[in-house]
This record gives C-alpha cells, structure tokens and sequence, in this order.
C-alpha cells in the first residue's frame, strides 16, 4: 500500500532523475463547470503509474458526465480505441473520403497507455481506478486488465481541510481486476464483493474491500467512514455519483 | 526393424506421461476459466438481490410512512370533531339550564309584569291590525287582564291608531314558561311571543357572540370581514 502527504507540487521521480515537467490537462471545454482532476491528484496517481507512463506529459479527457452525458455506452464508446485516434478533417469530395477508407492501411501497433477513472460522490469524495486498459462491454465472462491497475481514493484529514492520497495496489491474491458489461463496471472482485462497482445508469456505485488490491472502502474515511454500513463482518459503502471522469494517459499518435 | 519389449513399453509410458501432462494442463485451464466466471456471476448476483432487497426495503418504507401518516391525520380529524362535539353540548346544557330558569321568571310578579307589557305590545307592533286575539297561560289570566289597557295605551301613542284587544277563550298549555301569542282578528297572522320561544331565537342570534366568549377566538379561523 501507498501512502502520500498532500503535496501541491509533482514530487521529484526516484533516483535523482530531473523533476517530471507538469502535466498538461487536454479536453476540458472552457464551459465545463465539474472539473473532477486537479493537479495534486494527478501527481499522485503519476507517481504510481509504470514509469514509461510517467513520462507523458499530456492526458486527455476521453469521457466526463459533465461533457458527454450520462450513458454507460457513451462511456465505452469513447474508450475505443479507434474512436480515441484523433482523425483529420479530410476536405476532399465525397468519393475521396470513400477510396481513402477502403485504401486505409491495416491499423499499426499503438504504445500502451493507460487510462484514470475518478468519481466523485454525493458526499464530495473522489476516488477511482487506474487500468491499464481502456473499458469496453465483455461478451463472456472474463476478467481483464493486469497487475499495474490499482484503486486510490482521496479522503479528508479530520479536522482540516486537506486531503490524503491513498492508493490499493495489486495484491496477486487473484487475477480479478476489470469485469464490465453492459450491466456494470466492476473493479476488484473477491467473495463477490466488488472494490468498485458502478452500476448501469451510472448513478449509483458500492465499494467493498476485495482481496485483489487489498483496498479500504473507497467512499469513506477510514474503514468505518460516515457512508459504511456493517452487515456482520462485510463492509460496504454505498455512494450517489455526481461526476465520473475517464482519462487517457499519453498519446495515441 | 523391431522393437523389442523393453522399447515399446518405454515409448508407451512417454506417451502416457505426455497425455496425462496434456490433460492436467486442459483441466488446469477449465478450472481457471471456471472459478473466473464463477467469481463474475456471484459478484453480479450479489449485487443484483442485494439492490432488489433494497429496493423492497425502500418501498416498505414508504408504505410505512405513507400508513404513519394516514394514521396521524385521522386522528387528528378526530380529536378534532370530538372538541367541537363537547363545545357544542356545552352551548346546549348552557341553553337547557337557561330554560329551566325561565319559570321563575313568570313566578316574580313585579318583574314579570312589565315584560308581559312588553311583550304584547311588541306583537301588537308586530301584526298593525285593529283588532287582535291574545292568548295566554290560565294562571296569567289576571295579569293580562291588567295588562291588555297598558299594552293598548303604549301601542296607541307610537301608531297613533286604537287597537281592541280581545283574550283568547283558549289557554296556553301549562308547559310554556310565560309570554303571549297574539293572532288577528281572522288567526291568519299568529305572533308568537312565548318566553320558550324568544329563547330559542336567542339561541340562534346569540350563538356566535357565546362561543366567542367562552371559547375565544378559533384558531383555524382565517379571515374576519
């Protein structure tokens, strides 16, 4: 497990390397109002990203409540891959544009990237995911996404107004890390309990410990925070979502 | 070129361990996809009854409040009507209490006899003819004999006209507390000016400014023009 103080400014990488430059935010629009990811959050997460990630100065907006409406679809759409590539307006004719499709070379082979997920509740918590994948609905029943995905959350000090990152890194104990269809997005899965789970409509999620991060409830401060029920020994915090943001680490191009 | 018995036994048992190895690694796999879609179905079940008990919570609950509340107002309504039930038989022992009493108003003499005046003269007042009928209690007999001339002398100065006043040959039952009726010389027009019934249009006008004052003013009431 990863720990952080609050640090307003990008903590230099390990091992003396020169300070990582800041990170360029690309895809609010200038009327978005929720802007979910600040910079103390995105250092931190940075932090913990594979370090070829770390080095992409640039992340971009695939998908946010506020921007493109409240659709699970809308979601996955925007995480394909082919709808994420940047296409150039082609002025040509009608027919142009048609050879053009058909003559398209074969697609290339893409450098990974990685893509961060916030949400942030009725009760003004953030938390998410880092996958290393991009979502999309599975037809059978199979996990995907591998062991550099991990769960954060951000949560109150008491007593002050600041914030304390704190990340759930893959334990190894299983292999259940991203499972969505057009149902759900589940993230960490062990007795049934999902680390994160985002329903269908997108407005209402759960988060449960799960052996595959090893996490606390997101949606709480502490193990007992103000949203956790306890139901015997199962804890679980439910939440009202009020924004969902998905960001692409690194470029496509 | 032949195998003797020794090679073809070792070439079997390669065989078999390749086989068997084959077959470990397949049920490995199945075992493997098997727990993963195990995992994924009982996360979605879970999740699934565990919104469907919600939900039937949820809607338990409202039930529950909606009853509480149904509840709440019908016995609101009725503490309601059962104070304005025991004001009401307030108001009418009040009335009961006050009939009882109009007999002995009949029985002071000096202070009924001027009432008696008054009364026929307000029903002479009342029907404007010449001639009129007056009935009354056998045990006041003498006392509108009195009366009847003073009445009479009264109407004359306000109308400025005589009028003949005649004793009924009927009595008023003896039940009636007090008080006259006065007819028309025909007994198409009938004033009744009992002391019972001058009580009980009292009731009636005066009913308003009682629960005025014994009551105060109602709390529910909003306008006052």
């Amino acid at each position: 497990m990863f720990k952080s103080k609050p640090s307003p400014s990008p903590s230099p990488a390990p091992e003396e390397l020169p300070p990582l430059p800041p990170l360029q935010f690309h895809g609010y629009k200038p009327t978005t109002t929720q802007k979910l990811l600040t910079h103390d959050i995105s250092s931190n997460i940075r932090n913990l990203l594979p370090p070829r990630l770390q080095l992409f100065n640039d992340w971009y907006l695939i998908y946010s409540l506020d921007q493109h409406g409240i659709s699970l679809n809308t979601l996955y759409n925007n995480s394909k891959l082919s709808n994420q590539v940047h296409k150039p307006k082609i002025e040509k004719g009608y027919g142009d544009q048609i050879i053009s499709r058909i003559m398209k070379e074969s697609p290339t082979i893409r450098r990974p990237v990685g893509y961060v997920l916030i949400v942030k509740d009725n009760k003004n918590n953030k938390f998410g995911a880092y996958l290393n994948e991009n979502l999309k609905p599975m037809d059978h029943k199979r996990y995907y996404g591998n062991g550099e995905s991990f769960l954060w959350k951000q949560e109150h000090v008491k007593g002050t107004k600041d914030h304390r990152f704190k990340a759930f890194m893959y334990t190894g104990i299983n292999d259940n890390i991203i499972y969505s269809n057009h149902d759900f997005i589940a993230i960490g899965s062990s007795n049934g309990q999902n680390g994160l789970y985002i329903n269908k409509s997108l407005e209402e999620g759960i988060s449960y410990r799960c052996e595959t991060f090893g996490n606390e409830i997101l949606n709480g401060d502490g193990d007992l925070g103000g949203n956790s029920h306890k139901f015997g020994d199962k804890v679980f915090g439910k939440f009202e979502i009020r924004g969902i943001e998905l960001w692409r680490v690194g470029s496509l191009d | 070129m032949s195998l003797t018995d020794d090679q073809v036994n070792a070439e079997l048992r390669k065989m078999k361990a390749f086989i068997e190895k084959e077959a470990q690694e397949k049920a490995k796999e199945i075992k493997l996809k098997a727990d993963e879609e195990y995992e994924i179905e009982k996360a979605s079940i879970v999740r699934s009854e565990t919104a469907a008990i919600d939900a039937s919570y949820e809607q338990k609950f409202k039930k529950a409040s909606l009853a509480q509340q149904i509840t709440k107002s019908t016995i609101g309504n009725k503490t309601r009507l059962r104070i304005l039930a025991t004001k009401e038989e307030v108001l009418n022992e009040m009335f009961e209490s006050a009939k009882a009493k109009l007999s002995d108003i009949s029985k002071n003499k000096g202070d009924y006899k001027p009432a008696f005046i008054g009364l026929i003269e307000e029903a002479l007042l009342a029907i404007l003819e010449g001639e009129v009928f007056v009935k009354v209690k056998e045990s006041d007999l003498s006392l509108a004999k009195e009366s009847i001339d003073e009445a009479a002398k009264n109407f004359e100065e306000k109308t400025g006209f005589p009028v003949k006043i005649n004793i009924h040959d009927e009595f008023l039952s003896d039940d009636i507390s007090g008080g006259v009726i006065v007819t028309n010389k025909s007994g198409k027009i009938e004033v009744d000016n009992t002391l019972d019934e001058r009580l009980k249009l009292l009731s009636e006008e005066a009913l308003p400014g009682l629960r005025l004052e014994l009551f105060g003013i109602s709390e529910s009431r909003k306008f006052f023009d």
